[in-house]
């Protein structure tokens, strides 16, 4: 984009905030909101005259009695020609803006640091370039638990994108892009924040029931702190096996669907199940009190969820196979058991917020102990 | 309008012993549904198409209120316990989370789309016109007709039962792999319900090959091609598209159900497929079918304009040619659904090409504005309602350009912008011409005039109630509300609240046209064969049409615009509202 379009976009008048509620987080954005306003203008001019037209002529031209027809001709070459070539030129330069526009916020420069995200149903799980995942949450509308994303003021940062189960897709309407989040492949846009503040994510590709609630929040922070708060992020090996486990439970958006407290969910609860009897649907079940049995099921039921269908559940978890590697699913199954009243020694830990939350809602699910 | 003389009575009145299509038969009422259900007139069908697409536009009008009922709040308003809670509330799936509403949206869409703005205008509007317009005994297959029609409620039947089931919520595009292989299919629902859109897609390829022979082959002794009125031209490409796009979304739907049922693997990447091979292959059929929707519409708009402002359709050739001109751009355009999903080069290439299906469209904005110049305009419902749709399909065609332009469609795509723009050029455009085309043709097809009054009231409130409905969508989508949200953030609030507030004047607008039809029916007046004096053949016979259509066989003198030729030169058209009557045709095919 020139200079002058650029300036334009910078200053960004009043319509154009009215219009987009906020001012574009960064140059490209802005840039984006001069297009718009560009096309706008365009459609302005020519809808006030067209219509503008139409009114004049059907109040003039109005039947009334005593008032003679009138012949006009029926068609007009040069008009027709004119007004068929001069907005194709219109046409022609607002594809190239446009064009120009999205290639410069799709094809990142090289020096951009890469964030992978990944979409599930419904949470975006977000993994630094140094294998740290982000572990703060903030409740935006609907969602208690929404992932904080943050990223350097002045740096360029790429979002590699991919999903794991159904199509989303990754928008940050302060930056006035988005992209698809497939599962079979990789997708990728960059911005750059020019400072410090908060911006919201929306999932944009409809992916099921809470779709709505599949939101997240960008925070641009200065670079130095980004620095130090990714590097603080990376996993303490030194942790106990339960805690690692909790942290990749919900790293991995497995609490979307899997209480922790016993409440109801799509899938069934971890609360008091490891080394209770499960019912399995069209095969035998899950023995009560045979650790290794239940053990192999968890590894199953991660890495085939489809093996072994827990009576009552719909088959809808997608496989986790290659996610975890052996000392993961390790940390997982350690996690899970310690929620089990039968586990040894029992799991008095304090549970996390949402946990609780969870609890206050069981309902009328009186005995966790079935799911 | 009660000055209109009625040539046909002073000149033919030895012919009227043949009574109107409507004229029940001896032999009671079994008899006569029989006959009806029976039928191969392509009037009758007209008619029978008429009820089944209004039963579904009443249908899918409830949900889109209960949509925007749930949006009147951030979080839920059909709750659980309350009685519209569980009114929709189906199977076990639905306890938690926005289930409802997401059936909700889907029934509302799959509904409109399917069920109402493909077949409308042409099962009902173009099957009972063409043949008079064309001046023929019926459409040239009467039998497939009628298949056609029960093809229809076969389809109907199995989107109700996906319903009554326990709903579809995957969005009516039913995007692959959540519609394949996420999304509860208890009873079957997924299945059943991509199979109604299957089975309707055989509806629409018969009826459209039904028009085509017809307008080839059953045209009147002197009607050349470019003697035939417009919307006839706008069916015939309407026909095109439906004869060569429908098989494709049959066959993918196919595949969809293949993979649901068999978990062979075509587009879940679980089983090994691509998920965006499904988009190529839906928006291949689902984008030429935004055009077998509007191109009708069009056409409806192009008659209303001519026959209420009594003047030639400026730049025939070039609206004609638009017709055909669309229907070829918009088989190349199906990818600009995807430009968030595509490569740069994919993208740049569809952009570039919708820009393209523009002009057309804006040429023929230009033509029927240029028709009203030195024109004789009544004030007539279907006059309003064509001049809405002028100011309601502009606003839709002209919000395609931000989204047609890449850098903006990257933002705007998947959020309320999107949603207002379609329903602009689907409602704004398709819909209204075919309430203003149902009041044009009304005497007509049923020999009674409706209430002009209460006609004018009624477009006032939809206009009004349409504008507030969907002109607040476009701020929510350029400030950031994505599509298909059942809760938001508080931001968005006050803009849900008055878009609910206007969805309700539009619904109150609608009744009142329900209601107005109702009355025409029960206590309206006589309608003349010819009310707004128009020059098309329908307007040539009786209203409503004897069985036959016509006494004689039409033999064309005049073309179906030449109101200038027509009506004596420097007259006062309200003296002379009608042309002379066709001379008698002598066979001589």
């Amino acid at each position: 984009m020139n200079m002058l379009s650029l300036t334009l976009a910078q200053q960004g008048g009043p319509l154009t905030r009215l219009i987009f509620g906020t001012r574009g987080a960064s140059d490209l954005a802005r840039d984006t909101d001069y297009v718009f306003m560009w096309i706008l203008w365009f459609c302005i001019i020519w809808f006030v005259f067209l219509m503008g037209l139409m009114t004049f002529w059907v109040i003039k031209y109005r039947r009334r009695p005593g008032v003679p027809m009138q012949r006009s001709p029926h068609h007009n070459t040069k008009l027709e020609l004119a007004w068929t070539i001069l907005p194709s030129v219109f046409l022609g330069y607002m594809f190239y803006i446009g064009l120009e526009g999205y290639l410069s916020k799709l094809v990142a420069p090289t020096n951009a640091e890469t964030i992978d995200v990944v979409g599930t149903k419904w949470d975006w799980l977000i993994t630094y370039d140094n294998g740290a995942n982000p572990p703060d949450k903030t409740v935006i509308g609907g969602k208690p638990d929404a992932p904080v994303i943050l990223i350097p003021v002045g740096r360029p940062v790429q979002f590699r994108m991919t999903s794991r189960d159904v199509l989303h897709s990754f928008w940050i309407p302060d930056f006035r892009f988005k992209f698809d989040v497939i599962p079979n492949r990789y997708t990728s846009f960059w911005i750059e924040a020019e400072e410090p503040g908060e911006h919201i994510i929306f999932c944009a590709e409809y992916c099921g029931d809470k779709h709505s609630e599949m939101l997240g929040q960008l925070v641009a922070v200065p670079a130095e702190e980004y620095d130090r708060l990714k590097a603080s992020w990376t996993v303490d090996l030194s942790l106990p096996p339960v805690q690692l486990g909790e942290m990749i439970a919900k790293n991995n958006g497995c609490l979307g669907c899997h209480t922790t407290g016993g409440g109801v969910s799509v899938g069934s609860t971890w609360h008091n199940a490891w080394g209770n009897e499960v019912p399995i649907e069209g095969s035998t079940n899950i023995p009560a009190d045979d650790p290794l049995a239940w053990d192999n099921y968890i590894v199953e039921s991660i890495t085939n969820p489809t093996a072994k269908i827990h009576q009552g559940f719909p088959p809808v978890m997608t496989s986790y196979a290659g996610v975890f590697d052996e000392r993961e699913l390790s940390w997982l199954v350690a996690y899970i058991t310690s929620l089990s009243e039968k586990a040894a020694p029992p799991a008095q830990e304090t549970p996390p917020a949402d946990e609780q939350a969870e609890q206050e809602d069981q309902g009328e699910d009186s005995n966790p102990g079935e799911q | 309008m009660t000055t209109i003389n009625t040539p046909h009575d002073s000149g033919h009145d030895g012919h009227h012993d043949e009574g109107s299509y409507l004229t029940p038969v001896e032999g009671g009422l079994v008899t006569n549904i029989i006959r009806w259900a029976t039928t191969i007139d392509h009037k009758k069908l007209g008619m029978m198409y008429l009820v089944a697409v209004l039963i579904m536009f009443f249908l899918g009008g409830m949900m889109a209120m209960a949509v925007r009922a749930e949006l009147w709040s951030p979080t839920r308003v059909l709750a659980d316990g309350t009685v519209t809670g569980q009114l929709f509330q189906w199977g076990d799936g639905a306890a938690q989370g926005y289930e409802n509403f997401n059936r909700i949206f889907t029934i509302h869409g799959a509904v409109m789309v399917f069920l109402v703005i493909i077949p409308g205008i042409p099962a009902v509007l173009g099957n009972f016109l063409l043949p008079l317009m064309l001046g023929a005994k019926d459409v040239a297959f009467p039998r497939l007709n009628l298949l056609s029609w029960y093809i229809y409620c076969l389809g109907a039947l199995f989107a109700v039962a996906s319903l009554i089931g326990s709903g579809v919520d995957t969005g009516w595009t039913f995007y692959t792999p959540y519609s394949s292989s996420h999304a509860s299919n208890e009873y079957g629902n997924v299945v059943l319900m991509t199979s109604a859109a299957f089975i309707l897609g055989f509806s629409s390829i018969l009826t459209g090959l039904n028009f085509i022979v017809t307008i080839h082959k059953l045209r009147c002794p002197g009607m050349g091609w470019f003697d035939m009125p417009l919307f006839i031209w706008a069916m015939y490409a309407t026909s095109i598209i439906q004869v060569l796009a429908t098989p494709v979304i049959g066959i993918t739907l196919a595949l969809l159900i293949y993979e649901r049922l068999l978990h062979v693997g075509i587009f879940d990447p679980s089983l090994g497929g691509d998920p965006v091979l499904f988009q190529h292959f839906f928006w291949f059929y689902s984008h030429p079918v935004v055009y077998v929707m509007i191109l009708p519409g069009m056409g409806v708009v192009t008659e209303i304009i001519a026959v209420h402002a009594r003047k030639p359709v400026f730049g025939y050739r070039a609206i004609a040619f638009a017709s055909l001109g669309i229907a070829g751009v918009s088989f190349l355009v199906w990818a600009h659904h995807m430009f968030a999903s595509m490569g740069e080069l994919a993208s740049a290439i569809f952009s570039a090409l919708t820009f393209f299906v523009a002009i057309p469209t804006a040429v023929k904005v230009f033509n029927w504005i240029a028709t009203l110049y030195k024109g004789s305009i009544a004030f007539t419902t279907p006059m309003f309602y064509a001049l809405a749709f002028l100011f309601l399909f502009s606003i839709g065609g002209l919000t395609g350009l931000p989204l047609a332009t890449l850098a903006t469609d990257m933002h705007l795509h998947d959020s309320y912008f999107i949603v207002a723009h379609f329903h602009y050029t689907m409602m704004g455009g398709t819909i209204i011409a075919a309430i203003g085309g149902l009041h044009h043709w009304w005497p007509k097809m049923t020999g009674k005039m409706y209430n002009e009054r209460v006609g004018i009231l009624g477009c006032l409130l939809v206009f009004v109630g349409f504008n507030v409905t969907f002109f607040t969508q476009f701020f929510l989508g350029t400030q950031g509300m994505p599509r298909r949200y059942a809760s938001y953030i508080d931001e968005f609030q006050l803009l849900h609240q008055i878009s609910t507030v206007g969805s309700f004047i539009l619904a109150t607008g609608m009744f009142v046209h329900a209601a107005n039809f109702i009355h025409s029916l029960i206590a309206g007046a006589k309608a003349p064969p010819n009310p707004w004096g128009g020059l098309s053949l329908e307007w040539n016979t009786d209203s409503p049409p004897i069985e036959h259509n016509f006494h004689h066989e039409p033999l064309l003198t005049h073309g179906p615009y030449d109101y200038e030729d027509v009506y004596p030169p420097h007259c006062d058209p309200a003296d002379y509202p009608l042309p002379e009557p066709l001379p008698e045709g002598n066979s001589t095919h």
